[in-house]
C-alpha cells in the first residue's frame, strides 16, 4: 500500500498551522485523514457499487488547549494561501464557542514523544477492483440458489476501507496505513406475510481470505433461513444456554464492553467504576480489548489522539482489573492511556471506544456443553444489542435458539429471542468456556445512537444461564 | 468546481449524471454535568457525483458514484471518474430514466449557529428537579448548504438547518439510575427541549423508584409516542418501491394493509423535510395510508421507474393522523404503559417488535406502579388489527402524531 499523497502534500501546511496555533494556545495538534471506502451488493434488486460517503473523506481535525479549556475544529479545505486564515478562523470560532457556558478547569494531558510509520499487510490491490469483487459476489449468490428452493432472495455484500492517518503535534509525528474488508450474506425466505432472514457477517483485517470465509459460511446461512421458516415464538423463562462465538461477542461488547469505556467513568455513568478489583464474572472468564490485542477490523497502530495501540486485560479470571480510555478521560481519572480514543471521522469528537473485544478461550468443546444440558438452547445469529453501563441491564436480540433436550439438539427452533437480565448475573453464571475463539468485525459500533466506528468482537462458545423472551 | 466536473464527465462521454455539493457547518457543545467540557466547530465541503452508463443496446444502465473534497485536483477527479465508469459498467441493471428536474433557489437566512447552540444548551439546563438532574449533554447546531445539478437540466440550491443532540438524566435515590434521551429539531425550539428535559427528569426519578416485579404473561400494552414512529417504519419499508420491486412486500395501492382491523385504521402522511431530493425531485407531502388503505408507493428513481410510477424521492418523516381516545381512556386497569426501552425495535420483514423495558407503569387493581426490567415482544402484522391511539399529540422531527398507542395482547417476559 502506497503512502498517502494527500497526507504527503499537506503535511508541511499542517506543520505550519500547528506552529501558528501554538502562538495562541498552550497545545495544538492535528490529525489528517485520507480515507476511501467502497460498497458492493448484489440482490434481487440488482447490482450496486459506489463509494461510501461516511468513510470516503479527506480532511483534518485540530485540537487546541488554553487556560483549562479544550476545543476542536474540523475542516477539509487547505492550501498554502489559506493556512493563516484557517488559524485565525479556528481561534475566533473556538473562543466565541467557549464563552457560551461556564466550564471547570481541565488539565492539559501529557504526550509521550514518538515518531513512526506503520502499515498493515494488506490484500493485493487487484482484489479490491470493482469487476473482481462484483464477479465473486455474483458467484456466491448464484451458488446459494443451488442449495435451496425456498429462497426468496439472497443478498450478498462486500465493503472495504483503505485509510491513512497522520498525527502531528510538538512531540508526535505518526503515520499509518490500514485496510479492512467485510462481507455479508443474507438468505431470505417467505412464509405467509412474514419474511425470515438469516445473516452471516464476515471480516478480515488487511482484507485477505474473505472469499474463503464467505464460501464456507454460505451453506449454514441458507440452512439457517430454512430452519427459521418453521420457528416458534420463545416461551419466556431462564434457561441453560450455549452461545456461539458471535453471540459471546455480542455479550462481551454490548453487555460489558460499553460499561468499561472510561469516559463513562468521568461522567459517573458506569457502574463498573465501583467494581474495579472485584469479581464481576465467573473465574473462567478473561476479557481483553485493544487495537493490538487481536488482528481484526478494530486494529490500528495509533488512535485518533496519537496514542499507540495497546492490548488491555479488562477481566482477569473473573476480576475487573481495567477499563479502556481516551486521552482526556485517562488524564482526568489518573489512569494509564489505553489508546482507545476514536472518532467516527475527522469531523467528529473522539470518545472512548472499543476496538477488538473478546473473551479468551477455555478448555471445553461445544459438543460437551450441549451434552451437559438437560433442557435449554443453543443461541446463534445475533442481530442487535444495546448498552446500559449505568445499570448493567441486558438487551440483546438473537435470531435463533435451537432447542436442546437431554444433551442433544432436537431440531426445533425458536425465533426471535430477546436476552435480558443483569450483566454480572449472566457473566457469573458462565460454567463452561470453549477451546477455540473466533472474532468478527463485520459491523459498526455506535455510542448511544451515533458515532459509528469499526470494531470486532467474539470469543469462544460459552455455557451460561440466561433469561430469554 | 461543478463546471469543471461537468466538463470532465463530457470528456469521458458521460451524458447522465447528478452532481451534489454539500457544505456543512456546525457548532458543537459537550457538557459534563453543567460544565462545558469541550467545544467544537466544523466547516467541510464534499462533492458527490453519480454517473450513469448505458449498455450498447440501451436496455441496461449502470451507475456508480464518487466523493471528493474542495481541493481535489483534476488528476484525482479523473482517476476517480475512470474507476466510477468501470464500476457502473459492471453494475448493469434494467434501464430507467432520470427524473425531470427544476431550476430553483430556496433562500434560508437562518440564525447564527453559535447562538443556536448556546440557547439550546441553556434550554437543557433550565428545568430543575429536587430528585434528579442532567448528568451530561451534547448539542449540535448544523447548517448544510446544498447545490444539486443534473444532466436533465436540474439546478437547485437550498439550505437545511437542524439542531440535534442528546442528554442523560440521572436520579440517585432510592436507586442510582439514568435515562439517555436524544432530540432533533429543524429550528431551535427551546420550549420543546426544556419540556422534554423536564419530563425526562420526572421519568428518571420514576425509574429510580421502579420495582422489578413484572410477571410474565399477555398484556394490553400502551406505547409512548416516541416509539410509534418506529412501529410505523414497518409500513414505510413495505411501501418502499425497492421492497415492492424485489418481492419483499406485497403492498398494492388501493388495498388495505389492515384488512381485518377491529381497532383504528391507520392514516399516515409522508412529510417532506427538504425542498428537493438528492436527485433533484421536488418533494411534497404525500398520503401513505388513509383509513388503512395504501395510497402511495414511494422511493428512489430507479425502483419507481421499474414499477412504472413517477419517482417520489425518499421519506423518513411521518405524521400519523389517528387518535380517538384520551390518554386516561387508554390507561385502564390491566394495562402496561411503557415510556422507556433500552432499545425499541420493529422488524419490517417479520413484523416483530419489542425491547427490554427500562421504565413502565403497571395499571392494576386501581393502582399505578412504576416497573422496570423484563421485555415485551409482539408481531405487528398480527396485532395491527387491535390498535387504539390517543387524541393527545406527540411532536418530534421524524414523527408527529398520537402521544400513545394501545396494542392488545402483547407477550411480556417478566423478571420473576
Amino acid at each position: 500500500m502506497e503512502r498517502s499523497e494527500f497526507i504527503k502534500q499537506n503535511k508541511p501546511l499542517l506543520e505550519k498551522l500547528v506552529k501558528l496555533l501554538k502562538k495562541d494556545y498552550q497545545y495544538a495538534s492535528v490529525l489528517a485523514v485520507d480515507s476511501f471506502s467502497k460498497n458492493f451488493s448484489v440482490s434481487k434488486g440488482g447490482v450496486s457499487v459506489g463509494e461510501q460517503s461516511l468513510f470516503t473523506k479527506k480532511g483534518f481535525v485540530v485540537r487546541v488547549y488554553k487556560d483549562g479549556k479544550y476545543g476542536e475544529y474540523s475542516f477539509n479545505d487547505i492550501d498554502e494561501s489559506k493556512v493563516e486564515s484557517i488559524a485565525a478562523e479556528i481561534t475566533s470560532t473556538l473562543t466565541a464557542l467557549s464563552m457560551v457556558a461556564s466550564s471547570d478547569f481541565i488539565d492539559l494531558y501529557e504526550e509521550k514523544e514518538s515518531k513512526f510509520f506503520k502499515e498493515v499487510d494488506a490484500v493485493a490491490p487487484e482484489e479490491l477492483k470493482d469487476e473482481y469483487i462484483l464477479s465473486r459476489l455474483k458467484q456466491v449468490r448464484e451458488k446459494s440458489f443451488s442449495l435451496s428452493d425456498k429462497l426468496l432472495d439472497t443478498s450478498v455484500r462486500y465493503n472495504y476501507r483503505v485509510f491513512s492517518k497522520l498525527f502531528l503535534s510538538d512531540k508526535k509525528d505518526l503515520e499509518q496505513n490500514v485496510v479492512w474488508a467485510c462481507a455479508g450474506i443474507t438468505a431470505m425466505g417467505k412464509k405467509n406475510e412474514e419474511i425470515k432472514e438469516y445473516y452471516a457477517g464476515l471480516s478480515s483485517y488487511g482484507g485477505k481470505g474473505l472469499w474463503e470465509k464467505m464460501n464456507k459460511a454460505l451453506p449454514d446461512v441458507v440452512s439457517g433461513m430454512e430452519a427459521l421458516l418453521d420457528a416458534s415464538p420463545m416461551i419466556p423463562g431462564e434457561y441453560d444456554c450455549v452461545c456461539t462465538p458471535e453471540v459471546t461477542g455480542m455479550i462481551v461488547h454490548e453487555a460489558f464492553g460499553h460499561g468499561v469505556e472510561e469516559d463513562m467513568f468521568v461522567k459517573d455513568r458506569a457502574l463498573a467504576k465501583d467494581f474495579l478489583g472485584k469479581y464481576v464474572a465467573s473465574p473462567l472468564v478473561t476479557m481483553r480489548d485493544g487495537a493490538a490485542s487481536y488482528p481484526e477490523c478494530g486494529s490500528y497502530f495509533f488512535d485518533d489522539e496519537g496514542v499507540e495501540a495497546t492490548d488491555t486485560v479488562i477481566i482477569d479470571k473473573g476480576v475487573l482489573v481495567s477499563g479502556i480510555n481516551d486521552s482526556l478521560s485517562a488524564m482526568k481519572l489518573g489512569f494509564p492511556s489505553t489508546g482507545n480514543g476514536r472518532r467516527e471521522s475527522f469531523e467528529r469528537k473522539a470518545y472512548t471506544r472499543m476496538t477488538n473485544t473478546y473473551f479468551e478461550k477455555g478448555t471445553s468443546t461445544p459438543e460437551e456443553m450441549i451434552k451437559s444440558i438437560k433442557y435449554g438452547f443453543l443461541l446463534e445469529n445475533p442481530f442487535s444489542g444495546m448498552e446500559d453501563p449505568k445499570n448493567w441491564g441486558i438487551q440483546l436480540m438473537v435470531n435463533m435458539a435451537r432447542e436442546i433436550k437431554d444433551g442433544k439438539l432436537t431440531g426445533k427452533v425458536f425465533s426471535p429471542i430477546v436476552m435480558t437480565g443483569y450483566v454480572p448475573d449472566l457473566l457469573k453464571s458462565i460454567s463452561m468456556v470453549g477451546d477455540e475463539i473466533e472474532l468478527c468485525g463485520s459491523g459498526f459500533c455506535g455510542k448511544g445512537y451515533k458515532e459509528w466506528v469499526k470494531v470486532s468482537d467474539g470469543g469462544p462458545y460459552i455455557k451460561a444461564k440466561i433469561r430469554l423472551g | 468546481m461543478i463546471e469543471k466536473v461537468i466538463s470532465l464527465l463530457k470528456n469521458h462521454g458521460i451524458n447522465e449524471y447528478i452532481i451534489s455539493k454539500a457544505n456543512t457547518l456546525t457548532r458543537e457543545l459537550f457538557f459534563v454535568k453543567t460544565s462545558l467540557d469541550l467545544s467544537r466547530a466544523k466547516n467541510v465541503t464534499y462533492y458527490n457525483v453519480t454517473v450513469f452508463v448505458a449498455s450498447e443496446d440501451g436496455t441496461q444502465k449502470g451507475q456508480s458514484n464518487m466523493v471528493f473534497g474542495p481541493n481535489a485536483s483534476t488528476d484525482e477527479i479523473e482517476s476517480k471518474l475512470e474507476s466510477c465508469i468501470v464500476g457502473a459498467k459492471n453494475a448493469m441493471n434494467p434501464t430507467f430514466e432520470l427524473p425531470d428536474s427544476e431550476v430553483a433557489f430556496v433562500e434560508n437566512a437562518g440564525e447564527d449557529l453559535t447562538s443556536v447552540a448556546e440557547k439550546m444548551a441553556k434550554a437543557i439546563f433550565a428545568p430543575t428537579s429536587k430528585n434528579s438532574f442532567v448528568n451530561s449533554a451534547e448539542v449540535f447546531a448544523e447548517r448544510t448548504i446544498i447545490h444539486t445539478v443534473t444532466s436533465k437540466g436540474g439546478d437547485v440550491s437550498y439550505t437545511t438547518d437542524k439542531v440535534t443532540g442528546e442528554f442523560v438524566v440521572q436520579a440517585k435515590e432510592p436507586k442510582d439510575v439514568e435515562l439517555h434521551i436524544s432530540f432533533e429539531y429543524d429550528k431551535p425550539d427551546t420550549a420543546a427541549l426544556s419540556e422534554l428535559v423536564a419530563d425526562s427528569l420526572k421519568t428518571v426519578y420514576d425509574r429510580a423508584r421502579a420495582v422489578k416485579e413484572l410477571k410474565s404473561g399477555t398484556y394490553n400494552l400502551v406505547l409512548d409516542g416516541k416509539f410509534i414512529g418506529t412501529l410505523m417504519d414497518l409500513y414505510l419499508e413495505r411501501a418502499n418501491a425497492a421492497y415492492v420491486y424485489m418481492g419483499y412486500s406485497d403492498y398494492k395501492v388501493g388495498e388495505s394493509v389492515q384488512p381485518d382491523a377491529k381497532g383504528e385504521k391507520l392514516s399516515v402522511v409522508l412529510k417532506s423535510t427538504a425542498p428537493y431530493s438528492g436527485d433533484g425531485i421536488k418533494m411534497t407531502d404525500r398520503t401513505l395510508l388513509e383509513n388503512g388503505e395504501l395510497k402511495s408507493i414511494f422511493g428512489s428513481t430507479r425502483y419507481c421507474r421499474y414499477l412504472g410510477i413517477e419517482p417520489t424521492g425518499g421519506y423518513n418523516t411521518i405524521e400519523l393522523e389517528n387518535g380517538t381516545k384520551s390518554m386516561d381512556e387508554l390507561l385502564t386497569d390491566n394495562t402496561l404503559y411503557i415510556v422507556a426501552f433500552s432499545d425499541f425495535q420493529c422488524d419490517a420483514f417479520t413484523g416483530v417488535f419489542g425491547g427490554e423495558i427500562r421504565l413502565g407503569y403497571l395499571y392494576e387493581n386501581g393502582k399505578v406502579k412504576p416497573i422496570t426490567g423484563g421485555s415485551c415482544s409482539g408481531n405487528l402484522l398480527k396485532l395491527q388489527n387491535n390498535m387504539t391511539f390517543t387524541k393527545e399529540r406527540f411532536n418530534s422531527l421524524s414523527y408527529k402524531g398520537p402521544k400513545a398507542c394501545k396494542i392488545e395482547g402483547v407477550t411480556v417476559a417478566g423478571v420473576e
